[in-house]
């Protein structure tokens, strides 16, 4: 993981307050850039609808962009790991001239393989051409759009980066209104797919024009799905994850059919999806943390082992480590429970601003309790990767689906006051266990960074 | 192959793969004592050590073993040892303790604790990869107040180990007797082997290994050298330097304390084995032998007032036989005696540039008519036609030369160097009453070289005199068929 991110630390060098505000500011755009403005939009674009689409069409607008998330996230997933960790690396060597080629590559790769999916499976809902060419145009450009998230971090001009997420937001809620009044749902789904193509133009754009590159593609970055399978499955898990306990009540008997696959239940997930927008400050301040403060110290921790320091020293850098996180987590414990409470508080009134039902405020509640937990599971997943537990990463990951498949599965049962105590059980449950596994871990980190190291055949 | 033996000897890179003087002398011994069953265990670095033998094996090797001390590929694994492991360690930390403070007395009960019969017992797995080791680690790192790199110290750690773990788990052959040629790790699998099957354990060293390690380990680049940065010549090895040569001296201890029979070449060695922990009663000596139907004697004498000579220097042209200094006490010779022949007889190769060294100071003190190198040849032919031998190592164990040359009769120059100075004026008694063969000069010394040469070559009586003891003396005590009956008598005497 260690590469990544390189440019917020240049840039909270100054240590100016003005400097720190540009890196948060930042660092919430990449962390949830394009969640973000995705569900402001919609959310918008939903509003202005309402009054033209038949209810019918609304909901296949909304299921169309739900899926295209929900997909591109967990197939990307795949990806998104490994093609970090490969970057990290060459940048780590201090090859940035690989960074477009490894970049194109894997735009090809998704572009290809997403328009097939995509295509087959949108026709197969509605079997119109028009729909069809739209809905999967939208769902290559989201899942280039997450792609290229990952690259987006090594780059210096942050100003277009943001210009592109602003910019773009405005062209998919004006395209949308104007394009949706005259072409009705086709119209709303392709100007918001024009928007994120815009926004996705700007960052390629700023990435060619900032890395230099010998090549125009490069498949390198393949070779780590056999490096590390476990990073592959691990992107692919935490999306799955947090999305399985929706397919589960899209498929229940709450849930309801809008056309051929597609299913929803706005109940539950609305509800939910509000919920999430709660965390997008804290991701932020996270990553702000990470990419600083805690990052110099966990390199401090491995430059003395191999500066040849003493046990006391690399103890204490640990211990250094350990302070660090509990420090950053005690922020953010402060700043996320400051926020909830806050909502949690105010519920009733952000669930009628939002125009939700009655019904979804009790889901609400348990979503930003959820989403609470959550923020502090995918934090300690990061930082588990830091350090290399992948396969503690994996097994987390892999408990958080199942717990939420089997937790939401009996909360389905059990009826409606007990929605999203699914979702709410497995965020409890792994984070508590991750929690206990990481602690162990990092408390014996001399011991498993010296001891794993594996032992092989010295040439004589 | 694998019937009962009696003798199980313990090889360490040597016999039958790779050819040298301590792997002739197995061979000869091997066949000389042609009733005695043998079995070898053999250490070597890894698989690729697996070379053609150098020696046709004798009938009387009955079982071989070969046991492989760095082909370790082990990879990364983890171990959760049971809590009765975790007792063991405990007793390991105390155990190491004592052992690093010198007292290597314990170490039966280490070797029980690696035992593979006893249950439990540690693993090259416990040792390397599992949290009671981690444990033991740093506390002897915080025990001992270090302040050295952890990364050297924690890998100094594994790699010292690795050799030796699969040791506690081989398969040693049964014996009555183990004897072992070196201290190292075959001195300790040979005190294993001891230990396992309450048998008797004999060492013969003809170097001492300690000795030929720690030169070694202080030139040695890979070692992490804390003071590297600092130019002063340093009076201390680094902790790591260190490091390496307590634990080869930890091991010979343990070989020294457990053999029955401590054996060398030369009485110089026997300091250095008491001082490794061979308790005095068990020190002896048997000298390399040669076989002494193969160089006929012949009584030689010299003319009063003879002027003309052959001086040869037998001997590869390398610094550590120190070439320049025998070549310049010849400039002194031929100012003597001018119509002197002198025979360099040894590879030239080895040294190229050393060589030629040697060849531009020979035009230098214009010595080109006097100085022939011949390179490889047979040098039993040159022997007759030799007046008299010329030694001036840096360094000798025990050369053959002196016996070979001493056996046809001819007297020798040596400098003081291993067994030389017992060679040419007797060890015991019995033998200083055959009188001397030769005469003994200091290291590098071209003057005092060339004054004995000169003085034996001046006067006929002593040239004689020194001709007849030589003889006797190669007949009477290094007769290699009475050395190796020494050997019989020692292993009958634990046989039976």
């Amino acid at each position: 993981m260690a590469g990544i991110g390189f440019r917020l630390q240049k840039l909270l060098k100054e240590d100016s307050y003005t400097g720190l505000l540009k890196g948060y500011l930042f660092s919430a755009i990449i962390s949830s850039g394009p969640m973000l403005t995705s569900i402001i939009c919609i959310a918008l674009l939903g509003v202005v609808s309402l009054t033209i689409l038949s209810s019918e069409d609304y909901l296949l607008f909304r299921s169309t962009i739900v899926y295209v998330f929900a997909f591109s996230l967990i197939f990307t997933g795949m990806f998104q790991m490994i093609v970090t960790r490969y970057l990290a690396d060459r940048l780590f060597v201090k090859e940035p001239s690989s960074l477009v080629p490894c970049y194109v590559g894997l735009l090809i790769i998704t572009v290809i393989t997403q328009s097939i999916l995509g295509g087959l499976f949108f026709y197969h809902v509605v079997p119109q051409w028009k729909y069809v060419m739209v809905a999967t145009s939208l769902y290559v450009t989201i899942s280039c759009l997450w792609n290229t998230m990952i690259f987006i971090s090594a780059t210096k001009n942050y100003m277009i980066i943001v210009w592109g997420f602003l910019i773009g937001s405005l062209v998919s809620f004006f395209a949308g209104y104007y394009m949706g009044k005259q072409f009705g749902m086709i119209g709303y789904l392709l100007g918001f797919e024009i928007g994120q193509f815009t926004i996705f133009q700007f960052l390629l754009a700023s990435l060619l024009r900032e890395f230099d590159f010998f090549k125009p593609m490069d498949f390198n970055f393949l070779r780590y799905f056999k490096k590390y399978p476990e990073l592959c499955a691990l992107g692919c898990a935490i999306n799955l994850g947090v999305w399985v306990d929706k397919f589960l009540f899209w498929f229940s008997p709450y849930g309801t059919q809008v056309k051929g696959f597609f299913h929803n239940c706005p109940v539950y997930d609305t509800a939910f999806f509000l919920a999430y927008l709660s965390i997008v400050p804290s991701l932020s301040i996270f990553l702000v943390q990470v990419e600083t403060s805690f990052y110099h110290k966990y390199r401090d921790f491995y430059a003395l082992i191999m500066h040849k320091a003493s046990l006391e020293r690399i103890e204490q850098a640990k211990e250094s480590i350990i302070a660090d996180l509990k420090e950053s987590m005690m922020a953010l414990l402060k700043v996320q429970g400051f926020i909830s409470i806050l909502l949690l508080i105010g519920a009733l009134k952000v669930v009628s601003i939002a125009k939700l039902q009655w019904a979804q405020l009790f889901i609400f509640k348990i979503g930003l309790v959820s989403a609470f937990l959550l923020i502090f599971f995918q934090v300690l997943l990061i930082i588990m990767l830091y350090f290399e537990f992948r396969k503690e990463a994996l097994w987390l990951t892999l408990l958080f689906i199942v717990v939420n498949i089997v937790a939401t599965a009996i909360s389905i049962h059990l009826g409606f006051q007990s929605f999203g105590y699914g979702f709410f059980a497995a965020c409890f449950v792994c984070l508590f266990v991750g929690y206990l596994v990481f602690n162990r871990k990092l408390n014996n980190l001399e011991f498993f960074t010296f001891v794993s190291q594996p032992i092989r055949k010295v040439e004589i | 192959m694998s019937r009962r033996s009696d003798v199980c000897l313990v090889l360490e890179g040597t016999y039958p793969y790779i050819s040298g003087g301590v792997s002739s002398w197995v061979h000869q011994l091997i066949c000389a004592l042609k009733d005695i069953r043998f079995s070898l265990l053999i250490l070597l670095p890894n698989r690729e050590y697996i070379r053609d033998m150098k020696y046709k094996l004798p009938a009387n090797v009955v079982d071989i073993r070969q046991i492989f001390i760095h082909d370790h590929d082990l990879g990364k694994q983890t171990a959760n040892p049971s809590r009765k492991k975790q007792k063991l360690f405990n007793q390991l930390e105390e155990y190491s303790k004592e052992i690093i403070a010198g007292n290597t007395s314990i170490f039966e009960q280490v070797q029980a604790m690696f035992n593979p019969d006893n249950n439990p017992h540690l693993t090259v797995t416990d040792m390397l990869f599992s949290r009671p080791s981690w444990d033991m680690l740093r506390n002897l790192y915080k025990h001992y107040n270090l302040n050295i790199s952890f990364l050297d110290f924690f890998w100094t750690y594994r790699f010292s180990l690795l050799p030796v773990l699969p040791l506690f788990e081989a398969d040693i052959p049964d014996a009555e007797i183990y004897h072992t040629v070196s201290t190292g790790y075959a001195g300790l699998i040979a005190a294993m082997g001891k230990i396992k099957n309450n048998a008797v354990l004999l060492l013969t060293e003809h170097g001492i290994y300690t000795k030929e390690r720690k030169m070694e380990i202080a030139q040695a680049s890979w070692i992490y050298d804390e003071q590297q940065d600092d130019n002063r010549p340093q009076k201390n090895m680094s902790f790591f330097k260190q490091w390496w040569i307590t634990v080869f001296n930890r091991m010979a201890r343990v070989c020294y304390e457990h053999s029955r029979e401590v054996i060398t070449l030369y009485e110089e060695n026997q300091k250095l084995q008491i001082a490794g922990g061979a308790s005095k009663d068990s020190l002896s000596i048997i000298p390399n032998g040669i076989d002494v139907s193969k160089f006929a004697p012949m009584e030689k004498t010299i003319e009063k007032g003879q002027t003309q000579f052959t001086i040869g220097f037998v001997g590869r042209v390398v610094p550590i036989k120190d070439v320049k200094t025998f070549i310049k006490a010849c400039k002194i010779i031929v100012e003597k005696f001018p119509q002197t022949k002198v025979l360099i007889l040894g590879p030239t190769d080895e040294e190229e540039e050393y060589f030629e060294e040697c060849v531009r100071l020979c035009n230098m003190l214009e010595l080109n008519d006097n100085i022939t190198f011949t390179g490889i040849v047979p040098i039993k032919d040159y022997y007759p036609q030799i007046d008299l031998v010329v030694l001036t190592s840096e360094s000798e164990a025990q050369p053959l030369v002196i016996l070979e040359a001493n056996a046809m009769g001819i007297p020798i120059v040596s400098s003081d160097v291993g067994a030389c100075d017992e060679m040419l004026n007797g060890r015991t008694p019995e033998d200083k009453a055959l009188g001397i063969s030769g005469l003994i000069t200091g290291v590098a010394t071209p003057r005092e070289t060339a004054q004995n040469v000169i003085k034996i070559l001046s006067d006929p009586q002593m040239y004689n005199s020194m001709s007849k003891a030589g003889i006797k003396r190669v007949h009477r005590f290094y007769n290699q068929s009475d050395l190796f009956a020494n050997y019989l008598n020692l292993y009958e005497k634990y046989l039976y």
